[in-house]
């Protein structure tokens, strides 16, 4: 019974969010609109090569991607390797960080001691 | 006990940071595989929440009196997470076009909607990023209990030592 009762809190904060979320689209206060996102997804297209082959008009965009990733493809191994790439490096730099700041406050403090003593 | 509950959130976390991997390359998985996984995935969260429910109370109850800064910005970070999580599987849903059809639900294009989805997934990374960075110690730590190279080497020049001492 507890656990239907954690279940159902998580689920209903989740659909909160997702009602503010759609909310603030409402709203026009995201800051995206069907517009920019179409333009946005068409220079994407543009650049990577298979998601929009080049040439296509925007007429055509309606069935963008119908058919690019629907079977797998070992094409796409560069884009996973690319998030791993993105996690490793923002974990890196924070984990540096935070070994910097440990070292210097461990610092302070033997130095602090050291000229109390 | 503490030590089976560990392994099973290592192993249950590092399945969930496989399954996120694969789903941010549909290219890889195809959409097909690509919209179940970030299914199961949610049902993941849930299961992983659940897991630490203990701390999410704990900390949430004093968040605003007597806790370090570090477990307020842990605190912060994670909900901004399952914020972002949520926002990227609601809109995959919406946006679903085998996962969703198949069950006989079918939803308008909505463009704002996928250009909604590719932000929430991108800041989702960076999120992600931070989480482990965060528990890195923690993932160390267990991946030292998997892979004791560094424990093994020592051991064998501390042995190789003793053993030039003898002779």
């Amino acid at each position: 019974m507890k656990l239907i009762g954690r279940i159902l809190i998580i689920l209903g904060v989740a659909w909160l969010i997702v009602m503010g979320m759609n909310w603030l689209r409402m709203q026009n206060m995201l800051p995206i609109n069907p517009d920019t996102a179409r333009s946005e997804r068409f220079v994407d297209g543009e650049r990577r090569e298979g998601f929009m082959r080049p040439g296509r008009g925007f007429g055509e965009f309606g069935e963008r991607g119908e058919r690019h990733f629907e079977e797998p493809s070992l094409d796409g191994v560069g884009d996973m390797l690319g998030t791993l790439v993105k996690i490793g490096i923002i974990t890196g730099i924070v984990v540096i960080i935070d070994r910097i700041l440990r070292s210097t406050s461990q610092r302070m403090r033997r130095s602090a001691m050291f000229g109390e003593s | 006990m503490k030590m089976k509950q560990n392994w099973i959130n290592f192993l249950i976390d590092g399945a969930m940071f496989l399954a996120f991997l694969i789903a941010t390359a549909p290219r890889l998985s195809g959409l097909t595989i690509h919209e179940w996984l970030s299914l199961s995935l949610a049902a993941a969260i849930i299961t992983h929440l659940l897991l630490h429910w203990t701390w999410i109370i704990s900390i949430g109850k004093r968040l605003f009196t007597k806790t370090t800064w570090r477990s307020r910005l842990n605190y912060l970070l994670n909900a901004l997470l399952f914020v972002s999580f949520t926002v990227t599987i609601a809109t995959g849903i919406l946006i679903s076009r085998e996962a969703l059809p198949l069950l006989g639900i079918t939803m308008a294009r909505d463009r704002t909607l996928e250009f909604l989805h590719h932000q929430a997934s991108d800041i989702t990374v960076l999120l992600l990023g931070l989480h482990v960075a965060i528990h890195w110690s923690w993932i160390m730590g267990m991946l030292r209990r998997i892979i004791p190279v560094r424990r093994a080497s020592r051991s064998v020049a501390v042995s190789r030592q003793m053993e030039g001492a003898n002779q």
